[in-house]
């Protein structure tokens, strides 16, 4: 079973994000920003993580990088979240690591589309 | 409403573009007509029925086709037919068509332009070596209304989020606010044309690369395999004819070549080929 981690400061989105996973039959887990997404990823490294932009303490970008730096840190696919249409935000966090981005607000539709082109489904 | 009447509609609809919706796709008929009956001021379908039956306007005929019809698309839709291509069959055109420089396209039943500009965008962003070729592109589509919309090449955040690798977006796309624009390098390369599939003589020739995809689906036997003859001469030699992946059975030819177990990807036989056999 492949382990996802959704990374989000939004109970609502983790919540959405957790159900459609599941429901592909996901194992899933939790942070609520990016330094305990990168305490948890150091302890166990996730298969893809589902990565908010917008977050307290350490955001998304600075979790990309050092997630990028981490032994066996290259393995998760990170889709990349944001809620605007910035095409300099995008194209930062791809050149930080991330394989693909959704934009906010997301339907199962759209997520499993965007799973099954990183492959992971 | 009456199944008669609906059944009326849909006959007016069929005799349009082709379309023929079967009896479990009649519940469609009232939710996608209530705009049409909104913009005319018509109260109910019996109305807008009776004028329909008494002669009404061409344009009122025309958009009750269009609202009846599906559009559904997407970028780089089911994949495969966009490996083949990239890895097998343009490769293949590019020795073959190496002296003319010149390779002709054609996406019938284009919709709103994902299909066509998908494989614009593979196109440009895998095959450098045909920048200075001649690449003549039709995307066609009997709706003049979702052939706007593709030349336009304007794009809903979730529209631009449905198959599209995110290094097409960030090269391709510009963002403008709320949506997206393809960009004039890949926009310029494909002509967008209103065209009807029932109207024969206006089919393009000497097609390379022949896409109608989900299209056919929604017509009645007869007239798919009189469109699979014309398609068949419209194509080069050689040239690969590409259907839905559900439409795989529609060409019994025995001139057109399933590639691909069964996908609905076809190759024109060569004409020394058929004689040999
Ligand atoms: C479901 S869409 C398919 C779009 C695209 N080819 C794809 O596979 O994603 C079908 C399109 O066929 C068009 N169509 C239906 N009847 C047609 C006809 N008689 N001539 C040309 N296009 C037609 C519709 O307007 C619609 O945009």
């Amino acid at each position: 079973m492949k382990h996802f981690l959704v990374v989000d400061d939004s109970t609502v989105i983790r919540k959405v994000a957790k159900k459609i996973l599941e429901n592909l039959d996901f194992e899933t887990s939790e942070a609520n920003n990016g330094q305990s997404a990168l305490e948890y990823c150091e302890q166990r490294m996730p298969d893809g993580i589902i990565l908010d932009w917008n977050m307290p303490i350490l955001d998304g970008i600075g979790f990309l990088k050092r997630l990028r730096n981490l032994p066996n840190g290259d393995h998760p696919t990170v889709i990349f979240c944001t809620t605007e249409n910035d095409i300099q935000r995008i194209s930062e966090a791809i050149q930080a690591g991330a394989n693909e981005y959704i934009m906010k607000p997301f339907d199962t539709d759209i997520f499993h589309g965007k799973l099954k082109q990183v492959g992971m489904v | 409403m009456s199944l008669e009447r609906v059944q009326y509609l849909c006959k007016i609809v069929e005799d349009k573009v082709g379309l023929h919706l079967t009896d479990d796709k009649m519940y469609l008929v009232e939710t996608r007509l209530a705009p049409v009956l909104e913009k005319h001021g018509y109260a109910n379908l019996e109305s807008l029925d009776r004028d329909l039956r008494i002669g009404a306007c061409q344009t009122i005929v025309t958009e009750v086709a269009e609202a009846l019809v599906t559009h559904e698309t997407l970028f780089f839709r089911d994949t495969y037919p966009y490996t083949y291509l990239e890895k097998l069959y343009i490769p293949d055109i590019i020795g073959r068509n190496a002296k003319s420089k010149h390779i002709r396209i054609w996406c019938a039943g284009a919709s709103t332009g994902q299909e066509p500009y998908s494989l614009a965008m593979l196109i440009r962003e895998k095959f450098p070596e045909l920048h200075d070729w001649r690449i003549d592109f039709f995307a066609t589509d009997v709706s003049s209304q979702v052939i706007e919309k593709a030349e336009q090449g304007i794009f809903s955040h979730f529209e631009i989020q449905r198959g599209l690798p995110v290094d097409y977006v960030l090269k391709y796309f510009e963002s403008q606010g709320k949506t997206w624009q393809v960009k004039p390098v890949i926009r310029n390369m494909i002509s967008f044309q209103q065209q009807n599939l029932q109207s024969f003589n206006s089919y393009h020739d000497n097609i390379d690369i022949l896409m109608c995809r989900n299209v056919m689906l929604y017509f009645q036997p007869g007239f798919r395999r009189m469109i699979i003859d014309e398609f068949h001469n419209s194509l080069k030699e050689k040239g690969i004819l590409i259907l839905g992946n559900t439409e795989a059975s529609m060409s019994n030819r025995q001139d057109l070549i399933p590639a691909l177990n069964q996908a609905g990807i076809f190759i024109k036989a060569s004409a020394a080929l058929q004689q040999a056999s």
